[in-house]
């Protein structure tokens, strides 16, 4: 227990959570890495590549990113509210329900229970348990929001609430299904609706995870680390409400050119573009608030990783409405383009602002200084450089194959059959997993500084 | 300041917010038949074939391969006739995939005999040096399990009997395991020796293969 | 112009009047100093 009797001990147990999680999911990232290029790698039916991707995915995208916004945002929502959670009790359930949900997600994906729609991959009964475990969260969202001691609420705190309702909508509707069994069942909608309901949750997945909360880690701990206040509050209103309005239209950008009706395309193209607008209203906002404090990107070692994380977003909010158009669309989709602009906003931006939101929070909630400020650095360039390279050899592999699906002899006949043209990608796969690894180094150096910064240097007597 | 001092208002607001556009492009499309047209030329999947697409599933093939060819000239070459919405009426759930790390399989039935299919899988890099898929030969050491393969086509409504889904069963086990069988060679070298009188996971999984994209070929040709 | 085209302009059209609504309303002068304020209220919690 805190000064304020704010509760820390849920925050700390959401935060090393993620940073267990992110360790397994980077493991399974690593491997999946290797199999690209060396199949035999697939030494076991739960090692192969079909298995591993989803436990990938849903390690991370649930048990990393889930995990890092709840301890966000118990921490925020307190500091913010000025108000203690209402109910601990509850919030103690809900880590435990957490960490057994994901534990079980992660052994019935290594095991084939899978429901093939992507990041909704998990059966039936853990889909329930997804959603009791949203509601235990809920009860402390609006809990704290309703005992508040501050009249207005503060930027971030819209984001947790958008994020709360948003969530709960996605995952309810997209994962409506008939059970066979207790492990098997099948989708209520069929072919092209089921397309459409799936990949309007998966993009507003993405959006509601990997942007709107860590869009309210962003504007809670970068003026907080910074002592500068945001640059612009009205700004921040006007792309808030404009980001929830647009981002649901958008989500059959994934689906061009395929059998869905033009006119869903069409609408979500339109979307998909003015996304830009709000997306960058966060972006200059950022920018901004440093204004005439620029030095701080030396003097302050947060400030990099939140510059370096809004850069990455603000460049991932553009190239992914442009991938959306129907003719870059046809030459990008289905190649490694988009992988590597999925793992931009993850290891860049995500990323980036998780670090640094946990450097400046584990600190303030255990009294202590952090471990080491000279390890938080290598990190940072660590994870940047790693992250970088990566991104940029699964660019030029996309384009590569792209170009190759495409070529065409004089004659008009193809001039690779696909086997080459997934053959040429190898050197980039190597070179995606040596930087992967970069990557992990970088990260691992992350948990250790957190874990020392928890463990070592009795300070005060906080628990 | 107005409703940014009223959290349950706030809440419902972005609620309200966020099914506009979800209203407009998901739920209204699923009341509309356009969106997914039937056709009598398109059948749902036999027993077996379905027991094969959830292998399918299992296994998370949807991961590197995708089930939609596109409209565009050398996707045509590559993949066969583009493809049409009525051929996904009983995808439940839909197979489209997202990225193309092997190559499209909407069209693929019909493309190889079944031995192609049986020595791939055994193993793809017997087959292409340089392929990175990964090997499934042990999907033919596995028996087919069909306790509940009548359960699944019922909650799937393709509205077969329980004696239909025996016959189909015990029909397509009559093929694979036929003297006569075309591609009984391939099938036997995979398939241990226990095993060679029964279904196994990847002979389901062939079946299912082999049923991509062929009824469609009848209605395109009936247009 | 086709009735689609008119219904894409209309729809936009619409959504660009909402928006600049709440632009205009929030980038009041009048309410500058209130809309603003919690951006530095949120940065002295520490008590």
């Amino acid at each position: 227990m805190s000064e304020a009797g704010y509760n820390y001990k849920i925050v700390r147990g959401f935060a090393f959570s993620a940073l267990f999680w992110l360790v397994i999911g980077l493991v399974v990232g690593l491997w999946m890495a290797v199999e690209m290029f060396y199949p035999a790698l697939n030494l076991a039916p739960w090692l192969s590549f079909g298995r591993l991707r989803v436990v990938h995915t849903n390690g991370l995208g649930l048990g990393f990113s889930l995990a890092a916004i709840f301890s966000t945002s118990y921490y925020i929502l307190q500091r913010l509210n000025r108000v203690a959670l209402p109910f601990p009790r509850l919030a103690q359930a809900h880590l435990y329900l957490f960490n057994t949900a994901i534990a079980l997600a992660a052994l019935s994906l290594f095991a084939g229970m899978n429901t093939t729609k992507e990041y909704a991959e998990l059966e039936w009964p853990l889909d329930i348990g997804v959603v009791i475990m949203w509601v235990m969260f809920a009860i402390n969202v609006f809990g704290t929001l309703i005992k508040r001691q501050e009249k207005q609420m503060y930027i971030s705190l819209w984001y947790i609430i958008a994020m709360t309702v948003a969530i709960a909508i996605l995952y309810i509707v997209n994962n409506l299904e008939i059970p066979v069994n207790l492990f098997k069942s099948y989708s209520i909608y069929a072919g092209a609706n089921d397309a459409n309901v799936e990949w309007w949750y998966g993009h507003n997945i993405v959006g509601f995870i990997f942007t709107v909360p860590i869009l309210a880690m962003f504007y809670y701990f970068l003026p907080k680390a910074t002592g500068l206040p945001i640059y612009s509050h009205r700004l921040s209103i006007v792309s808030f409400w404009a980001l929830n309005f647009a981002y649901l239209w958008t989500g059959a950008h994934h689906l061009m050119l395929t059998p869905l009706p033009e006119w869903i395309q069409t609408v979500a193209m339109g979307f998909s573009i003015f996304l830009i607008a709000p997306s960058w209203g966060s972006v200059i906002n950022g920018y901004y608030t440093l204004q005439g404090n620029w030095d701080q990107m030396r003097s302050n070692y947060l400030v990099k990783f939140f510059i370096a994380g809004i850069t990455f977003y603000g460049l991932q909010t553009i190239q992914g409405p442009l991938q959306g158009l129907r003719t870059l669309n046809a030459f990008f989709h289905y190649t490694d383009w988009v992988v590597g602009h999925v793992h931009m906003g993850t290891m860049g931006w995500v990323t980036m602002v998780v670090a640094a939101s946990f450097y400046y929070m584990i600190p303030h909630i255990t009294n202590r200084e952090l471990y080491s400020i000279k390890l938080a650095n290598i990190q940072f360039w660590l994870t940047l450089f790693g992250q970088v390279i990566w991104t940029v050899a699964m660019w030029i592999a996309g384009i590569q194959q792209g170009a190759m699906w495409k070529a065409t002899n004089p004659d008009g006949s193809l001039m690779y059959n696909f086997l080459d043209t997934v053959a040429s990608l190898y050197p980039y796969y190597k070179l995606r997993f040596a930087a992967g690894l970069i990557f992990f180094i970088g990260i691992l150096i992350f948990v250790w500084n957190l874990v020392m910064t928890v463990r070592k240097q009795p300070g005060t007597t906080e628990a | 300041m107005g409703i940014t001092s009223k959290p349950v208002v706030f809440a419902v607001l972005s609620a309200a917010v966020i099914l506009i556009g979800t209203t407009a492009t998901v739920f209204i499309p699923l009341f509309m038949p356009s969106t997914q047209p039937g056709s009598a030329f398109i059948k749902p999947y036999t027993a077996v074939e379905q027991e094969g697409r959830d292998i399918y599933m299992r296994e998370g093939c949807n991961n590197c391969h995708s089930q939609t060819v596109r409209p565009l000239r050398t996707e045509v070459l590559r993949y066969g006739e583009y493809s049409k919405p009525e051929e996904f009426a009983y995808d439940r759930p839909f197979l489209w995939g997202s990225r193309r790390t092997g190559p499209d399989l909407n069209r693929v039935g019909g493309k190889y005999p079944d031995s192609w299919h049986y020595t791939h899988l055994m193993s793809p890099q017997g087959m292409f040096e340089k392929s990175n898929m990964p090997p499934y030969a042990w999907l033919a050491k596995n028996k087919l399990d069909t306790g509940y393969s009548y359960k699944k086509t019922s909650v799937l409504g393709y509205g077969y009997s329980e004696s239909d889904v025996e016959q189909q069963i015990s029909q397509y086990k009559a093929t694979v395991t036929d003297g006569a069988y075309p591609s009984k060679a391939s099938r036997d070298k995979v398939t241990p020796p226990e095993l060679r009188k029964e279904l196994t996971e990847m002979d389901a999984l062939i079946a299912y293969l082999q049923k991509l994209g062929r009824d469609v070929k009848q209605m395109e040709a009936r247009k | 112009m086709t009735f689609s085209g008119l219904a894409y302009f209309l729809f936009t059209l619409l959504l660009a009047i909402v928006m600049g609504g709440i632009t205009v309303y929030y980038y009041n002068p009048k309410r500058k100093e209130k809309v603003e304020e919690p951006k530095r209220r949120m940065l002295d919690d520490e008590q």
